[in-house]
């Protein structure tokens, strides 16, 4: 077995951000109350920022500094993106669980290569395929070859480019190699290096019984795996049958022009994860998720089956020009079922087996297909004094109890209208003062009255306190 | 107009509903005309005292109340017509208050049936209202109840108004009109919807139909009211008022009558006393002038029956001091320095030292209580307090609220949250050095610092941080203000719960209880005290002094040192401000030192007195100008230049007109100016008094800068005459007695401006040996311990971080049974977790059981606890392997991170020869070098502060082997190095030398982190506190 290790320190950050970004940016981690920093991009520490600093004192240090708090989840969701990239180069792919120990240092991948050398012409020619392929994805990341999983890790960790490939070599390598590159409990290797024990090869000079008594059986352990002498079973990452890829934006982006670093990046993973297989595919459907419902969802599909990064592109971007996008991008995923040769498409999945029992609801469908999603929504009240904000559409998610409102019309005006002051009709009411919203842009400050005009209708109307102008804001027919 | 009385209101006492300060509140309703204003802030009490004075300053009827919600629902305002009325009430919200959590309060109606029979009572009847409600009303309230209508042009006040005339009618309660009002302006409309969020904890967009539905809950004009309401329910309202005698002018007190012995009168009682005092004190006969003065003033003191108060204060001093040990204390105070407070042992003050200042402390006029602070012990101020509860009975001793108020940074916090700012964007706003004093140079700031807060946003917050400022939070404990009456407290004033368990408050705070003229007796705490008293306890088994009285006087070595600002550690005058005034101003004797503490305030600095003053000590007596002869008397003291806050008050008194008892408005008001806002008032008044007396417009302003600046923190010559002597004590002790002195102030830690760290640096530089910790020897107090023919500092495991009291007391009992042996056996014997065994063997207290370090925590790490039978069995280990032990570099490094500190060399002194490469110099060679030169320095940063008087610029104290660096950073200069300056535990400092009249001080250009050259050390700064 040789193992190749890509360990990437900045995932935790760089699973977060749209794209690689030229100001100070850290992922943080919270406990509790307080937010740690757990990772910096270059020029982050530069500006003289580390891991384990406070949020708090960051930002006074760097004031413009981006700090996204990191996510397990999009973690998790980039580490199955590469791995399935990754399976073009290797069908024995291993991948770190999400936090797999709270003082891990850094997320890594591992590829056992010793199969696919002669595929590839050798170790080198390998590497420089695999970097070439890997660098248009943007992700910071360091490579270690090594006959154990945890020896690569170790050398790509402290940056040793040279491959072992044998076991004393990876023994020779690790001899000088100091012990802060290897994976031990904080305190561990804390303690250790204050007895003055600096190096691995120190390390391995202690009896292990000493050692096991005083830091615990995991750290014999650890040394074995980590120099073979003990073996190293984990479960390997199998390829899905079907592609799901998800990208989950820090804070929403509100063009489609702030996606395109992560739309090349899922479609160069795409691509690896097709080449992996083998196949190509005739469509896949891109999701845009935004705050609201709908999503926008882009179905690209392709006269033939294929998998070339560049026509996925070109189509995909086609689509996206044509697409208005309401509000902010939340996430985004890619999504394909079928594979190779087109398949018969399940054409009567849907057919039939719609409910004729209920007509308001059959009426509601028919509406919403006739104007579409947006064109048909529910209504709720909503506790605000103002009159206009006191209504919202049935999906927004925030909850409320249902407000008891004084007194109002059944119908309210999209926007109150000016009426002349030689025109008023009769009030009939005394008023009703509303003064709210100024916490938002629309404070307003009113006197409402009920009203009759001439006519015989009952009007809403209010007077402006501000500036004494008179308004129609409801009807009652 | 017709007339109109507001009888339901509540101030922002009741906290996070009411949008105005009670002051506010009176003087509007003052302009508007109304007849009277009810303050009925929610079950509480808390703000009727600034109501009453605001009430009482500009003519206005005040009628004292409080609101009430019942678990039964029923919404009630009662109001005193009487004392005895406003008794029931404080009984009332007394017992509400103590049966709930601190800041709520429990009712129900049963406990509203009985014990109010006084009060006058209006219903907030809701529209839903039941007849069976009003019948209760009816027959617990007969004839002294009204259901009040509270109209706030909603949609359905027509409706509303018709439902309670006709429960009227049926029930019998009459109508009267109210408000409900929560703000004493409609623009404070934002505000109080701002507060409502911030009590549900949600965004104002959140808040929905929590808030008001408009502005209408504020002091409304007359003329509107008459628009709304019919005009019987409006009179109603001034007939009720009439009903209200009761002003808080009226409450009488009557001060504890148990300390008087039966058959003999509080007089006599303390005439006995002081002739004991006498002869203790003088015990071979007291001086004609002394005995004059004494008598004096117990013929003042028996004119206005203080006796009592001085016979409390006598009784806790003396119960203190019978304690074994003695709790050590000292009191200050205006009444404190007078010949009888001497006699009594309340101060030590000695008449002969300074010249009593009795002409003050009372005064008829005024009638006002004397005021006197004893400071104790700080370790064992509880015990006094628990004996005030103990003698007097929690019935009738209580302590003094502090009104927590909204400070910048919990206003941004709040505030913020409720505008639905980003928490962390909040942070970063409350903790940035933004200008808050105007709107202009605040946005500009929050551009520059590249915040993107939509400008609106930005303003909404600058506006109501603004208005909120101030405004009070919660009610909490005093640090130590007694109140101790005759009659139960709760008949004055309600109590409740403090945070701290079985701990009650009253629901005034040291202002209102003045204000009251109510008595008060201030019992502190002070860490000096403590250390004073482990240093003499130490002393006695050398052959020191063993208390203040064997201290000789002026002692020149002693002022010495003072004069060359040798005094880290010294009561008072060992902060960076005072160490760089103490060569300018040279004190040579003791009154000196009473100058020295007061003069560097904010007061006399704000006021620019602290130049002129230096000047004149330089100029012959008959040189020194005084602004008008009148003044000479007051002023001569100090050479024509006032420092104390009494001086103030008598140039109120000599040069603006001031009577007396207006000087001491003034100081009231300037003590509490930002509860009244009434400077303004008084400055006209000093301003023009003083012109009419033709004295220098300038003068007058610097008269009136430095009252403003004594409203921060005023300083008095009372009590710094006594905090002088605890100034020269600790002197003495430093300079003779340094390694007592040094480990007493260690062992009463944490106290003080000086971390342990920078204490036992000043203890190595007076050459004074310092012995490691050693479980071998240690005690859990640092020692004294026979070394060399002097006395050496055995530093105690108190010391040793994360070790506890209780833990340290193991290791000991386990040596008294036997010396150790090994760390196996230590280990058994102290049972200690392995966590703490670690941690002695980094600090090196293992040393005398193990090598090195090193070889100390490779055992440590071995040891297990086995359960049961298997208890003190040894697991035999392979070998010992060999294991590096740690340079000297190393062993600093864990002393500090162990320790906090380090018996070895100082950080600096390893590095020397590498920084003179670099061309740093230390802290000693700074002082032979000339002014404006440019030198690099460098050291551990030991403080950061930011004075409020110093106009943005940052000091900073920079720790070298030989001594401190004082490092000025003008603004400009901190912005551009606040990383390094922030975040580094060593710092390089490239500047200009400032080396004026023995002050060296380096102005920065340039600071850089140079923690590099030692990793590994903690910062241990005490940063802008």
């Amino acid at each position: 077995m040789l193992w190749l290790c890509i360990c990437l320190p900045l995932l935790p950050l760089e699973a977060l951000q749209p794209r690689t970004m030229e100001t100070p940016s850290v992922a943080t981690r919270r406990q509790g109350n307080v937010q740690w920093v757990w990772c910096c991009n270059a020029p982050a520490t530069q500006a003289g920022l580390q891991p384990g600093m406070n949020l708090t004192t960051a930002m006074a240090a760097v004031p413009g500094v981006l700090a996204l708090e990191s996510s397990d989840s999009a973690q998790q969701e980039a580490m199955k993106r590469l791995a399935a990239w990754a399976y073009q180069f290797s069908s024995t792919v291993i991948i770190t669980p999400a936090r797999s120990r709270p003082d891990d240092s850094a997320p890594a991948l591992w590829l056992e290569i010793g199969a696919s050398l002669r595929l590839f012409g050798g170790l080198r020619p390998l590497i420089t395929q695999f970097e070439a392929a890997l660098e248009p994805l943007g992700y910071s990341y360091r490579l270690g070859v090594a006959p154990t999983l945890e020896g690569a890790s170790a050398l790509a960790r402290a940056g040793i480019r040279k491959a072992a490939t044998t076991l004393t070599a990876l023994q020779a390598r690790l001899k000088q190699l100091p012990l802060q590159f290897l994976l031990l409990q904080t305190a561990t290797s804390q303690q250790l290096m204050t007895l003055g024990v600096e190096t691995t090869g120190e390390l391995q000079r202690l009896a292990p019984a000493d050692l096991a008594r005083r830091f615990g059986p995991e750290l014999c352990d650890y040394l074995g795996r980590l120099t073979g002498a003990r073996p190293d079973p984990r479960p390997l990452y199998r390829l899905p049958p079907r592609y799901h890829a998800r990208f989950e934006f820090d804070s929403p982006v509100m063009h489609v022009d702030g996606i395109a670093f992560v739309l090349r990046r899922l479609l160069h993973e795409f691509v690896g994860f097709l080449r992996a297989r083998d196949t190509g595919t005739q469509s896949f459907t891109l999701t845009l998720l935004h705050r609201e419902k709908p999503h926008t969802e882009i179905g690209v599909r392709m006269a033939a089956p294929q998998r070339n990064f560049e026509q996925f592109l070109l189509l995909t971007n086609e689509h996206l020009q044509r697409t208005q996008t309401r509000s902010g991008i939340l996430a985004m995923e890619l999504r394909a079922d079928h594979f190779a040769a087109p398949s018969v498409m399940n054409n009567d999945l849907l057919a039939g087996k719609a409910e004729h029992g209920d007509t308001f609801n059959h009426t509601i469908e028919r509406l919403t297909a006739r104007l579409g999603e947006q064109g048909v929504h529910g209504l709720r009240a909503q506790a605000d004094h103002r009159p206009e904000a006191s209504w919202a559409p049935e999906h927004d998610r925030r909850q409320t109890t249902s407000p008891s409102f004084p007194v109002r019309p059944p119908w309210l005006l999209p926007a109150p209208q000016r009426l002349s002051p030689s025109t008023l009709p009769t009030l009939i009411s005394k008023p009703e003062r509303i003064a709210a919203g100024w916490w938002d842009t629309a404070d307003i400050q009113r006197d409402y009255f009920l009203a009759r005009t001439r006519s015989g209708a009952l009007w809403w109307i209010f007077q402006d306190r501000r500036d004494g102008s008179w308004h129609l804001h409801g009807l009652w027919s | 107009m017709s007339a109109y009385a507001q009888l339901h209101c509540v101030s922002n006492f009741s906290f996070l509903r009411g949008a105005s300060h009670p002051g506010e509140l009176v003087e509007q309703a003052h302009r508007l005309g109304y007849s009277a204003i009810a303050l009925t802030d929610e079950c509480s009490m808390a703000g009727v005292v600034r109501a009453h004075e605001a009430a009482r300053d500009c003519g206005m009827k005040l009628i004292v109340g409080a609101e009430f919600r019942t678990s039964n629902g029923m919404h009630m305002v009662l109001l005193a017509p009487s004392q005895s009325a406003y008794s029931q009430i404080c009984h009332l919200i007394t017992c509400a208050r103590r049966q709930a959590p601190k800041g709520h309060y429990r009712l129900s109606n049963a406990q509203m049936q009985t014990g109010l029979d006084e009060c006058l009572a209006l219903w907030m009847a809701p529209a839903s209202a039941l007849i069976s409600q009003a019948a209760w009303v009816q027959r617990h309230f007969p004839d002294r109840a009204w259901i009040a209508v509270e109209l706030h042009r909603q949609a359905d006040d027509e409706e509303y108004l018709a439902r309670l005339q006709a429960l009227a009618t049926r029930s019998n309660l009459p109508l009267v009109a109210s408000s409900d009002v929560h703000m004493h302006i409609s623009q404070r409309r934002a505000l109080q919807d701002t507060l409502t969020a911030i009590r549900h904890g949600c965004t104002l967009a959140e808040a929905g139909h929590r808030l008001f539905p408009n502005g209408e809950r504020y002091l409304r004009p007359i003329a509107e009211l008459e628009q709304l309401y019919p005009q019987p329910l409006l009179e109603q309202s001034v007939r009720i008022a009439d009903r209200c005698e009761f002003s808080l002018d009226s409450l009488r007190y009557s001060y504890p009558g148990e300390l008087v012995p039966e058959g003999s009168t509080a007089s006599e009682h303390l005439r006995n006393l002081v002739e004991i005092g006498i002869r203790r004190r003088w015990p071979s006969g007291i001086q004609h002038r002394h005995r004059q003065l004494i008598e004096k003033e117990l013929e003042l003191i028996a004119r206005l029956a203080y006796e009592h108060f001085f016979l409390t204060v006598h009784e806790l001093v003396d119960w203190a001091r019978s304690q074994t040990p003695p709790i050590a204390c000292q009191g200050r105070g205006s009444a404190a320095n007078s010949v009888v407070c001497y006699t009594l042992g309340i101060t030590d003050v000695n008449p002969d030292h300074i010249k009593m200042l009795f002409e003050r402390f009372l005064s008829e006029e005024r009638d006002e209580p004397p005021d006197i602070d004893v400071d104790f012990e700080h370790e064992r101020r509880e015990e006094v307090i628990q004996h005030v509860f103990e003698k007097y009975g929690r019935e009738r001793a209580a302590i003094a609220a502090t009104v927590i108020t909204y400070r910048r940074r919990s206003a941004i916090r709040d505030v913020g949250k409720a505008l639905g700012l980003q928490p962390q964007l909040l942070e970063h706003l409350s903790k940035a050095q933004l200008w808050w004093d105007g709107w202009e140079r605040f946005s500009a700031n929050i551009t520059a610092l590249g915040l993107t807060i939509e400008s609106a946003q930005v303003q909404r917050l600058f506006e109501l941080v603004q208005q909120v400022l101030h405004f009070p939070r919660h009610l909490s404990q005093h640090v130590g203000g007694f109140v101790i009456a005759e009659q139960p407290i709760s008949m004055l004033v309600p109590i409740e719960n403090a945070a701290m368990e079985g701990r009650t408050i009253i629901q005034w705070d040291k202002n209102d209880l003045e204000s009251l003229g109510l008595l008060k007796v201030d019992v502190l705490a002070l860490g000096m005290l403590t250390a004073l008293r482990k240093t003499f306890q130490m002393l006695q088994a050398t052959g020191g002094p063993g208390d203040m009285s064997q201290i000789p006087d002026d002692d020149k070595a002693t002022y010495d040192m003072i004069c060359r600002a040798d005094t880290i550690g010294v009561f008072q005058i060992e902060s960076r401000a005072q160490m760089s005034m103490l060569p300018r101003l040279q004190p040579r004797d003791y009154y000196d030192l009473v100058i020295e503490i007061a003069i560097v305030r904010p007061g006399p600095i704000k006021g620019g007195m602290v130049h002129p003053y230096l000047q004149r000590r330089r100029l012959p007596d008959d040189q020194i100008p005084y602004a008008s002869d009148a003044l000479r008397p007051v002023l001569h003291k100090t050479r024509g230049v006032p420092i104390f806050q009494e001086q103030v008050m008598q140039i109120a008194v000599v040069a603006a007109g001031f009577t007396p008892g207006e000087a001491d408005q003034l100081r009231r008001t300037m003590g509490a100016w930002q509860r009244s806002g009434k400077m303004g008032l008084y400055r006209e008044k000093l301003l023009r008094g003083m012109h009419e007396r033709g004295y220098s417009p300038q003068f007058a302003e610097q008269i009136y800068q430095q009252i403003e600046g004594f409203g921060e923190y005023g300083f008095p010559e009372s009590h710094s005459a006594s905090f002088a002597l605890l100034t020269y004590g600790s002197s003495y002790l430093k300079h003779h007695h340094p390694a007592a002195f040094f480990a007493g102030l260690i062992n009463s830690q944490p106290m003080g401006f000086y971390q342990p760290s920078q204490l036992l640096e000043q203890a190595k530089r007076q050459d004074v040996r310092i012995l490691p910790v050693d479980v071998c020897h240690s005690d859990y107090d640092c020692t004294l311990e026979p070394h060399d023919a002097r006395h050496a500092i055995r530093l105690g495991l108190r010391l040793v971080k994360s070790l506890s009291a209780a833990q340290a007391g193991q290791i000991i009992a386990a040596r008294m049974t036997g010396a150790f042996t090994s760390i196996a056996d230590f280990s058994n014997r102290t049972a200690l977790p392995k966590r703490c065994l670690q941690q002695l063997a980094q600090s090196g207290a293992l040393r005398s059981l193990s090598e090195h370090r090193n070889q100390a925590l490779w055992q440590t790490l071995a040891t297990e606890r086995l359960p049961g039978l298997f208890q003190g069995m040894q697991i035999a280990e392979s070998t010992v392997p060999e294991l590096p032990a740690p340079a000297e570099i190393e062993r600093i490094r864990r002393d500090y991170q162990a320790l906090g500190l380090s018996t070895g060399r100082h950080p600096l002194a390893l590095l020397r020869t590498q920084l003179r490469d670099m061309g740093i110099a230390s802290r000693q060679e700074l002082g032979a070098l000339k002014s404006g030169r440019r030198v690099r320095v460098c050291g551990l940063i030991t403080h950061l502060q930011h004075p409020q008087t110093a106009n943005g610029v940052v000091f900073a104290s920079l720790e070298d082997e030989t001594g401190i660096h004082n490092i000025i950073f003008w603004p400009a200069v901190f912005d551009a190095h606040r990383h390094p300056i922030l975040t580094a535990r060593m710092l390089m400092v490239s500047g200009e030398l400032q080396n004026q009249e023995g002050v060296v001080n380096v102005i920065a250009q340039t600071a850089q982190d140079c923690s590099a050259l030692f990793a590994g050390l903690p910062r241990k700064s005490r940063d802008f506190h």
